[in-house]
This record gives structure tokens, C-alpha cells and sequence, in this order.
């Protein structure tokens, strides 16, 4: 689903990310985790075409991001970091304009959004504006828009800072249920108990390259996630 | 700390003016030519409106004519920052982490004034700077001059701060504050233009009554007279009014010192509403876009004034066209007599003029900033979402252009051609305006404002803009008026029109092709 061949973006002269290769399956959830800084996020904003960069290539289901941003766009959801939305609309024009721009049919994105807004406790907010919403209501409403046309594959940065213990649980539940359905899931995270819980894959940044890629069991082997990447940080300090 | 919060707020304003290091150099010598236009034409409209009052020193009645200044700079300074107050004072977004580092809330209240301060300062300067030239003198009194052009706008900092705080409590829990912000500001727009239209009867009615005024004045805003008295030469009348300023200054800085945590860090609450499924029907790509960037503007009252203003002056304009439909047909019959096309003529520049005071694509890029990402990471192409931009700004003024310019042909009876041009010639003009301002807010984007004022006022792009198209409009208007007796109308207009089309053409061939490539550099 997702297929990242030699990927590097430099800043200037600075390189924030070396030659990243990485490939996630259909079905597949993938932690992505390393220091503050290593190039998570570039390389999460690459994948969903917001950041350009000029050398490798990053697939999303056989289609180039680099050649055909559009369409590998309609296959994706983008959740960052902190969900700066559209203040001047209310939760439910946010959503329409979403399911417009993803082109969700009528009957579709009203059952969809009841049952998600259920699910995340957000209904009774929904026809309030944007700008009265807290952090984790923010990040609720933009985890609904992500959902809303069913992406086969959804990109995450910190999905979940900002909310609720009970948010946390159902946000877990919902990407394994998206990925049930055969769409892949890409996130990073810094809270790496929830990663060895919920992921089959893991990948390890430091410094921008890769320096651990593959299923999460094969990674870990015996010993916490924790550990291994606590590890590797000592290893490539 | 003061010093330095200071310091910093200043660097901002300046920041956010200048733009970018590269430009910047093209932004200061832009700002001077800016700087040189507000001596000129304010310094010359004031100096006229002084020139016609100083029979009032003549007549041994100086402190009038310097209350009435004091008046003047007051009211001009607090008209123009009241509806600036609450964003800066209160709604910035940086409050929430000045406030949680070890500085006084005061500390911060303070450095925020500031800014308010200066923009009091330069728009009281406006106003008194000519008055003081216009009377001139020397010796003490330049002193005084100086003095006055530096405490004076205290007293509108200190009103507008609490007109500001009154109105942030009025709106605290309205569900529609902008429109509540909207109306009250048309308010103040509205008087100020009825002053403004009625400026030369004011003035004959104050010359023709000036013991009567002068009586007013000393009874009703005694400190306005006292601030008269002092610039006749009363020191102490002087002294009394400046300590009197500060006194008041410093008792609304206590107050607002005590409350401003509370005020800045309140929720906000609205007016709660249930959610209905049924407000969730399907449309097209472009009409999500153009429908999002129509909700910014309508939602926004900062862009709605800034950069709707000509839209409103346009639906204005073409009310007064009907109600002073008779005079005009008088004045059309004789000046028609003499030369048809000079009203028609008129008319095109006067909307013209209206369109370039209508900005949206200006500064609609740089009002995305943090929610840039939204639209970067959507299945639409750059030049959809430029497009939208250009729609939004034709949909906001194009219907109000081809009110008042269909009002004007009904009234004022062109003949067939410049009846045409009176429609093509202003729409060619926007759509000129609406590419050649997404195109400057491409190229100079602000994207990291703490205020919409920032992105909406001060952005370089939006100063380009305003500033380019009203030279646009003077290069429109001075041939024609230098050589009107060798001119044909109609081919001037249909000339100009053609001109501005394909201009507006080039630019918009510029936006598809390279201007895409900037947006996704953004």
C-alpha cells in the first residue's frame, strides 16, 4: 500500500532525511518512532504530498506521490500533529467540506459521520464552531474527517496527544478496524507501549536514516520495544 | 521585561509590514512612497479643512480652532484603532504562552497598548500635524506642538481600550459576534462619511457660530477646551490636561491590568446549538472550495471590512444614484449638453476605484497559515484552489459592481457604448485586482500571523495591493482628464478595458502555470 523507495529531503544543506526505504502491506499498521527531531514528521508530510522533495520515490497503492499527488491524495487520510482546523466553521461544515472535497456520497457521509461522532462522544459538539472546540475535541473532529472517505491509508503524526484516555481506546479500535478492511496504517509515536500493542510493523528513525525496519516481533525479538529502541539510540549515538 | 516585550511587538509590526529579508529592501522604499501619499493627500485634506477654520484664531478664538483639532485627532485615532483593541489586547494568539512564562500580566497588557499607542499616535498625527503647520508659530509653541502630538493620543488609547473591552464582554457569548462587530464598525463608517460629507456646512455653521460652538465646547468636553486653551498659550491649562490624560491612562491601565488574565484566558463560549443531519448536503469540489473561502471572508469581521469595503461603497453608491436621481438628471442635461460623456466617465472611475478597494485574493493566502495543511494535503490541484480564490473575490464583487454600475446607465443615460463600458471596463478592472492580488500574495505570503490583522492589514502583500491598485486607478484617470478635448470616450474606456483583460489574462496564464509551482512550495 505504501512503498517509500530512497527517499531524502534536505533543508538547505542540512538532510533531514537519508535514503529512507520502507514498504507497508495492505492491512498493516506501522509505528514510526525515533527522537525528537529525526525526521518523522518530514518523512509522514512527504508521504502525503504536503512536503516536496527531489530525490527517491514514495508509492501509495502502484501511484506516485511525486508524479500523480491527486491520486494518491484521494487514497489518503493526513491526521498531524496538532489539528489546526478551519475556526470559522462549525464541526459539521468542516465535515461536509471534507466529504465534498473527497466527493463522499449524501446517504454515506451522514450515516458515517453519526456513527463516528457517536463513538468519539462529539455529536452534541458538532453544530458548535471550530473555535470554541478544546485540543482533543479538535483532534476528535479531525479524526472523523480522516475516516470519512475510508482511505487505504491513513497517515498520523501523534494521533494520540491530546486526547482522553476513552478517545485513546476507541481511536485504537477504529484503526483496527480500518486496517481489517484492508487499508494500512502509517503513525508516529512516542508512546511506544501502545506501538508493540497495536502494530505489526515498527520502524526506527535516528537522524533521518532508518536504523530498524520489519515486523514488530522480528524487531523486539524477546526483549520491550522500549529497550530495542533505547538500544539503538545508544548504538548510533 | 516591559522593555523588552516592547522591543519585540515592535519588531513584529515592523516584521510584518516589511516581509521577508529579500524583499525588504523593496518594502522600505514601497513604505516611503507610502509615507510621502499620506503627507500629501491627508496632509493636504486636513490642511485644507485648518486653512478654512483659521478665521476662528483671527477672530481672537485660537483655543477653538485647537480644541477643534484636538477634537478631530482624537476621534479620527479613536475610530480607527477601537475595532483593532480586541484582537490585539485580547485575542492574540501568543497571550496563552506570554502569560504562562514568570512575566506580569500587566507587563504584557502593556507591550500589547503599545502597539495600539503608536497606531494612535500616527493616525492623531494625521490630523494635528497639519493643524499645527497650518496656524504655525514658533518658540514655546513648537514645543507645546510636540508635546500635544505625543500624549494626546493617550486619551483615544485609553477610550478605545475600554470601548474595546466593553465590546469583548458584549460579544463574549454571542453566536454571531462578527456580524454584531460588522454593523457596529458600518456604524462608525457611516457617521464618519456623513461628517466628512457635510464638512464644508460644519465649517460655515462653526465660523457663523463659533461663540455658540465655543460655548459648547467649554461646557460639554472641557478637556478639550483646556487642551486649547494650553496650545493658545495657557500653559497651565496645558499641564492640567496632559496630567489629566495621564491620570486617566493610568487608572483604565490599572483596571485593565486586573482583569486582562481573566478576559484573556476566558473561554469561549457560545450560544449552543443541536446538530441536523440534514445540514449535510453534497456539492461539487469547486463549490466546497469557493464555499470555505466565502464562510472566511462572511466569517472573519477583520477581512470583511478591510477587504469588502468597496463592495458595500458600490451598493452605497448605487442607493445614492436613486435617491438623488432627479439632481443627477438635471446635472445630466446640462453638463450633457456640453460633454455626454463626462458623468458616465466619472462614474467608471468612481467604481473603478470601489473595485480596488475590494482585496480578497490579497491577503487569502497568507490567511491560511496554520491551516495551510488542510488544503495541501486534499486531492485538489493548485489551480483548483486558486481558482476558488479568484471566484470568491468576483463573487463578492461582481454582483455590487453590476448593481451600481446598471444603476448609474439607468440614471445618468449613456449612450449605448459607454452604457457597455460602464459594466466592462470596472469588471475588467476586479478581475485585474482579484489575479494581480492572489498573484502579489503568492509570491509575499504571510503565513505566520498571531492576528488576522497581521495577515489582512499589515502584510506586505495586502500594502502592494491596496497601494498598486490605487495607482492603477490614477494612471486610469490622468490621461484622460489631461487630454479629454482630444479624447473619445468610448475608445479610451474600450481601450482600457481591452488592456486590463489581457493584463488580467497574462497574470491568470501566470497563476496555472508558475503560480502552481509556488503553492506547492509554500
Amino acid at each position: 500500500m505504501l512503498e517509500i523507495q530512497h527517499f531524502t529531503k534536505r533543508y538547505g544543506k542540512k538532510t533531514a532525511v537519508d535514503d529512507l526505504s520502507l514498504t507497508i502491506q495492505a492491512g498493516e499498521i506501522c509505528a514510526f518512532i525515533g527522537h525528537n527531531g529525526a525526521g518523522k514528521t518530514t518523512t509522514l508530510k512527504a508521504c502525503c504530498g504536503i512536503l516536496p522533495f527531489e530525490e527517491g520515490d514514495i508509492l501509495v497503492d502502484g501511484i506516485s506521490v511525486r508524479r500523480n499527488p491527486v491520486a494518491c491524495k484521494r487514497k489518503i487520510a493526513y491526521l498531524p500533529d496538532n489539528p489546526d482546523l478551519y475556526e470559522f466553521m462549525t464541526g459539521t461544515k468542516y465535515l461536509n467540506f471534507i466529504a465534498d472535497v473527497f466527493q463522499v456520497p449524501s446517504g454515506q457521509r451522514e450515516g458515517r459521520i453519526r456513527d463516528y461522532a457517536e463513538r468519539l462522544e462529539l455529536t452534541d459538539d458538532l453544530a458548535q464552531p471550530i473555535s470554541s472546540y478544546s485540543h482533543g475535541m479538535k483532534q476528535k473532529l479531525a479524526v472523523i474527517s480522516a475516516l470519512l472517505h475510508q482511505p487505504r491509508l491513513m497517515l498520523m503524526d501523534e494521533p494520540f496527544v491530546g486526547l482522553d484516555p476513552k478517545a485513546t481506546h476507541v481511536l485504537k479500535g477504529l484503526m483496527a478496524d480500518l486496517c481489517a478492511q484492508g487499508s494500512a496504517i502509517f503513525f508516529s509515536t512516542h508512546v511506544l507501549e501502545v506501538a508493540e500493542r497495536l502494530c505489526h510493523k515498527v520502524a526506527i528513525i535516528k537522524n533521518g536514516k532508518l536504523v530498524a525496519a520489519g515486523a514488530m516481533e522480528e524487531v523486539k525479538g524477546d526483549q520491550s520495544l522500549e529497550d530495542v529502541f533505547l538500544e539503538l539510540e545508544d548504538d548510533h549515538a | 521585561m516591559l522593555k523588552r516585550l516592547c522591543a519585540i511587538r515592535i519588531r513584529l509590526f515592523l516584521n510584518a509590514l516589511t516581509g521577508s529579508g529579500r524583499h525588504r529592501r523593496g518594502m522600505r522604499v514601497l513604505y516611503g512612497f507610502l509615507l510621502l501619499y499620506c503627507v500629501v493627500v491627508f496632509g493636504g485634506l486636513f490642511g485644507l479643512l485648518f486653512w478654512a477654520l483659521r478665521p476662528l484664531a483671527e477672530a481672537g478664538l485660537s483655543w477653538l480652532y485647537f480644541a477643534l483639532a484636538g477634537i478631530l485627532s482624537a476621534g479620527l485615532a479613536f475610530a480607527g484603532s477601537v475595532f483593532m483593541t480586541q484582537q490585539q489586547l485580547y485575542d492574540a494568539q501568543d497571550n496563552q504562552l506570554l502569560l504562562s512564562l514568570p512575566i506580569r500580566p500587566s507587563v504584557v497588557l502593556g507591550s500589547r497598548m503599545l502597539v495600539l499607542y503608536l497606531f494612535d499616535l500616527l493616525l492623531g498625527a494625521v490630523v494635528l500635524v497639519p493643524a499645527v503647520v497650518v496656524y504655525g508659530g514658533t518658540g514655546t509653541f513648537v514645543l507645546r506642538a510636540m508635546l500635544s502630538l505625543v500624549l494626546l493620543p493617550l486619551l483615544p488609547l485609553c477610550l478605545s481600550c475600554f470601548f474595546g473591552w466593553l465590546i469583548g464582554l458584549l460579544t463574549a457569548r454571542m453566536r454571531y459576534k462578527n456580524l454584531f462587530s460588522v454593523v457596529l464598525t458600518l456604524l462608525f463608517l457611516g457617521g464618519y462619511l456623513l461628517i466628512y460629507a457635510r464638512a464644508n456646512a460644519a465649517i460655515q455653521a462653526i465660523l457663523l457660530n463659533s461663540q455658540a460652538v465655543a460655548q459648547a465646547v467649554r461646557g460639554f468636553l472641557y478637556p478639550f477646551y483646556l487642551f486649547g486653551m494650553g496650545m493658545a498659550g495657557e500653559l497651565r491649562d496645558l499641564l492640567l490636561f496632559f496630567l489629566g490624560t495621564l491620570l486617566l491612562f493610568a487608572l483604565v491601565y490599572w483596571i485593565l491590568s486586573r482583569t486582562f488574565l481573566h478576559i484573556a484566558t476566558a473561554p469561549k463560549k457560545v450560544a449552543r446549538r443541536a446538530w441536523r443531519a440534514e445540514e449535510l448536503r453534497a456539492g461539487s469540489v469547486g463549490g466546497a472550495l469557493l464555499r470555505k473561502e466565502l464562510g472566511r471572508f462572511f466569517g472573519s469581521s477583520v477581512y470583511l471590512l478591510n477587504a469588502g469595503i468597496g463592495a458595500l461603497l458600490m451598493l452605497v453608491g448605487a442607493a445614492a444614484l436613486v435617491v438623488k436621481r432627479a439632481d443627477l438628471l438635471e446635472a445630466a442635461g446640462e453638463i450633457g449638453a456640453l460633454n455626454p460623456d463626462l458623468l458616465p466617465t466619472v462614474a467608471i472611475f468612481i467604481i473603478c476605484f470601489c473595485c480596488g478597494t475590494v482585496d480578497l485574493t490579497t491577503s487569502s493566502i497568507s490567511l491560511e497559515g496554520k491551516n495551510l495543511w488542510i488544503l495541501k494535503s486534499l486531492p485538489v490541484t493548485p489551480r483548483e484552489i486558486l481558482r476558488a480564490k479568484l471566484l470568491a473575490h468576483l463573487a463578492v464583487c461582481l454582483p455590487p459592481l453590476l448593481v451600481c454600475a446598471g444603476t448609474a446607465v439607468w440614471v445618468l443615460r449613456p449612450s449605448l457604448a459607454m452604457g457597455t463600458l460602464l459594466v466592462l471596463t470596472p469588471a475588467a478592472f476586479a478581475a485585474f485586482i482579484a489575479v494581480t492580488g492572489l498573484a502579489v500574495n503568492l509570491r509575499l505570503p504571510k503565513l505566520d500571523w498571531d492576528s488576522e490583522t497581521q495577515a489582512v492589514k499589515q502584510s506586505a502583500a495586502s500594502m502592494i495591493s491596496v497601494l498598486g491598485g490605487m495607482a492603477v486607478t490614477v494612471l486610469l484617470a490622468i490621461p484622460y482628464f489631461i487630454w479629454m478635448d482630444t479624447l473619445t470616450a468610448a475608445v479610451y474606456f474600450a481601450a482600457w478595458a481591452v488592456v486590463l483583460a489581457l493584463a488580467a489574462a497574462l497574470c491568470l496564464r501566470w497563476l496555472y502555470r508558475r503560480g502552481s509551482a509556488c503553492w506547492e512550495a509554500l
